[in-house]
C-alpha cells in the first residue's frame, strides 16, 4: 500500500507540473502523443530483446518519446502543433504496431502500458516516478520565470534573448519524462485524461501559476485515491477508474464554474 | 543612427517576404510602417531584432543584431497581443516584471494602470492590456521600441494615451500598423511597405493616391483633417 502510495504522490506532482505545462502550451495532445510514442520505445525494447539484446524498455520509451516530440515540435513550424503531433502520433504508433507484430505473441508488457494498473506499482516503477520528479522539479524550478515568460509571450520573450527553440525542448523533455515514468500506472490510453483533465480544472479556478500547480496536485490525488478506492469495490481497473473520476470532475468544473462564478466579458 | 539598411531581403522558402530593402532611421525618430496583410511588416520588425536572418547590410544601435545578440538589451519589443497565451493566469505585476525588475511607478501612473497591478492580465480590457504591454516595453528604457499593431482591439482612449506617452518619449519608435490614423499626426516619418519599399517619407510626401494604389492595389480616399495632415480612409475612425 505504501508503494501505490508514493506513486499517486510522485504522479501527482508530475501532473502538476507537466500537465500546466501542456496546457498552457497549448499542446494537451503533446501528452497522448507521447505516451503512444513510448509504446512504440516498449515494444522496440521487447523486440530487441526478443533477438537477446538487452535495453531498458524505460530508457528507450523516453528516448523514442522525445525524439518524437521533437519531431512534432519541429512539423509544427511549418503546421499547427496538433497536425505535428498527430504525424508523428502515427508515425510512432504504426512502428509500435511494426515490432510487435515482429514479436510473436502479445507481450503482457505492452498491455501494461497500454492500459497501466497503479495498484501492480513496482519497486522499479517508483525508482522512475522519483527520478523523473527530480528531474522535473529542478527544470521546472530553475527555469520556471523563463518559462512562464516563454508561455504567456514566447515572441517577447525571444525578443528578450530567450531561446524559444531551447526552452520549447525543456519543457517536451520534463513532459516526456513525466508522462512516460507514469505509464505503468496510468496506462498509454488513459494518460491524456489523468495528465490534462486536472490542468484544464485548475486554469479556470487559478489566480495564479503556483495556485494552478496546487490545485492540479490536489485533483490528481482526489482522483487517483478515489479511483483505487473504488477499485476495492468494483473489480474495474483502479486507473481506469481515476481517469474517470477526472473527466468526470472536469466536466463538473464547467458546471460549477457557469453556476458560481458566472463573470462580465 | 538607429537603424541602417541596404539591400536588405529575407526569404521563407522561396517566397520573397522582404526585398532589398535600403534605408536608415536615425536616432530619436517616430517611424510607422505601413502595408497590407502579407506585407513583410513583422518580419522587417524580427529582422531588426535578429530574430529572422536576413541578407543583406543590417546596423541597428551600431551593431549586427544577427550577430551579437546582447543588443537585445537596449531594445524593447511590443509584440501583437494576438500570440500572447491570455489563459495563463497571470498577474499584471508578473507581467510588467518579465523585461525588467524594476517597476517604474511614473509611467505606470502615465498610463493609469498603477492601481491594477494584482489583477489577472486577461481580465483587462484590450486597452488596458496594451497599456501593460507598452508600460513593460518603456520600463526597459530601451534605445529603440519596436511595437507590432499596437493599437488592434485597442479602444480610443487607450490609443490617445499610448500615443501621448510614446510622443513624449525621446525612444526611436518603430511601430508596425493596419490604421495610422491614430498615430499620424505623432509621426516623423512613414514607411509604405509590401515586400519593397512603395514609399519612405513624411506623411504629407508619402501619402499620395499613386503611392496608396501601389501599396493596397486598390484606390483609398485620402482626406486633410484641420490640423492639415492627410488620413487615408479605410472606412473605420479618423483618428
Amino acid at each position: 500500500m505504501d508503494k501505490i502510495l508514493l506513486s499517486v504522490f510522485l504522479i501527482s506532482l508530475l501532473v502538476a507540473i507537466s500537465g500546466n505545462l501542456a496546457v498552457f502550451r497549448k499542446a494537451t495532445f503533446l501528452i497522448a502523443g507521447v505516451a503512444h510514442s513510448a509504446l512504440a520505445g516498449v515494444a522496440l525494447s521487447l523486440l530487441l530483446n526478443s533477438f537477446g539484446i538487452t535495453i531498458d524498455c524505460f530508457f528507450l520509451a523516453f528516448i523514442i518519446s522525445i525524439v518524437f516530440a521533437i519531431l512534432a515540435s519541429m512539423i509544427s513550424k511549418f503546421s499547427d502543433i496538433d497536425t505535428g503531433i498527430a504525424i508523428s502520433f502515427a508515425l510512432s504508433m504504426s512502428l509500435a504496431v511494426i515490432f510487435l507484430s515482429l514479436i510473436r505473441g502479445m507481450s503482457a508488457k505492452v498491455w501494461s502500458y497500454l492500459f497501466g494498473e497503479i495498484l501492480l506499482v513496482t519497486t522499479q516503477d517508483l525508482i522512475y516516478l522519483t527520478f523523473s520528479a527530480i528531474i522535473a522539479i529542478i527544470l521546472f524550478g530553475v527555469l520556471y520565470d523563463r518559462l512562464i515568460f516563454f508561455l504567456f509571450d514566447p515572441e517577447g520573450a525571444e525578443a528578450s534573448g530567450i531561446s524559444s527553440k531551447l526552452l520549447d525542448l525543456i519543457l517536451v523533455t520534463i513532459i516526456a519524462i513525466s508522462v512516460v515514468s507514469a505509464l505503468r500506472s496510468v496506462g498509454a490510453i488513459l494518460a491524456y485524461s489523468i495528465f490534462v483533465a486536472p490542468a484544464a480544472i485548475a486554469k479556470e479556478f487559478s489566480r495564479s501559476v503556483k495556485q494552478s500547480l496546487i490545485i492540479t496536485f490536489g485533483i490528481t490525488i482526489i482522483s487517483l485515491l478515489l479511483g483505487i478506492s473504488a477499485s476495492f469495490v468494483f473489480p474495474v481497473s483502479a486507473s481506469a477508474l481515476s481517469a474517470f473520476i477526472a473527466s468526470a470532475l472536469y466536466l463538473a468544473s464547467f458546471y460549477i464554474k457557469s453556476k458560481f462564478f458566472t463573470t462580465a466579458s | 543612427m538607429a537603424v541602417k539598411a541596404k539591400n536588405l531581403s529575407f526569404s521563407y522558402g522561396k517566397n520573397f517576404a522582404l526585398q532589398n530593402l535600403s534605408f536608415e532611421i536615425v536616432r530619436g525618430e517616430f517611424v510607422a510602417v505601413l502595408g497590407p496583410n502579407g506585407a513583410g511588416k513583422t518580419t522587417l520588425l524580427k529582422c531588426i531584432l535578429g530574430i529572422l536572418k536576413a541578407e543583406g547590410e543590417l546596423e541597428v544601435l551600431g551593431c549586427d543584431p544577427r550577430r551579437d545578440r546582447r543588443i537585445l538589451k537596449r531594445i524593447s519589443y511590443v509584440p501583437q497581443r494576438s500570440s500572447l497565451t491570455l489563459d495563463l493566469p497571470i498577474t499584471v505585476e508578473k507581467v510588467l516584471r518579465m523585461y525588467t525588475k524594476e517597476l517604474d511607478w511614473e509611467i505606470l501612473k502615465e498610463l493609469e494602470i498603477e492601481d491594477k497591478m494584482d489583477f489577472l492580465f486577461r481580465e483587462l480590457s484590450g486597452g488596458f492590456q496594451q497599456r501593460v504591454l507598452i508600460a513593460r516595453a518603456l520600463m526597459k528604457k530601451p534605445e529603440l521600441l519596436l511595437l507590432d499593431e499596437p493599437f488592434n482591439g485597442v479602444d480610443l482612449v487607450s490609443q490617445e494615451k499610448i500615443v501621448e506617452i510614446l510622443e513624449s518619449t525621446n525612444i526611436t519608435t518603430i511601430m508596425v500598423l493596419h490604421n495610422i490614423n491614430p498615430v499620424l499626426h505623432a509621426l516623423d516619418r512613414v514607411m509604405l511597405l509590401n515586400k519593397e519599399i512603395i514609399a519612405f517619407g513624411s506623411p504629407k510626401d508619402v501619402f499620395t493616391k499613386e503611392n496608396m494604389l501601389k501599396l493596397y492595389k486598390t484606390e483609398i480616399p485620402l482626406i486633410i483633417c484641420e490640423e492639415g495632415f492627410i488620413h487615408p480612409l479605410y472606412g473605420d475612425h479618423h483618428g
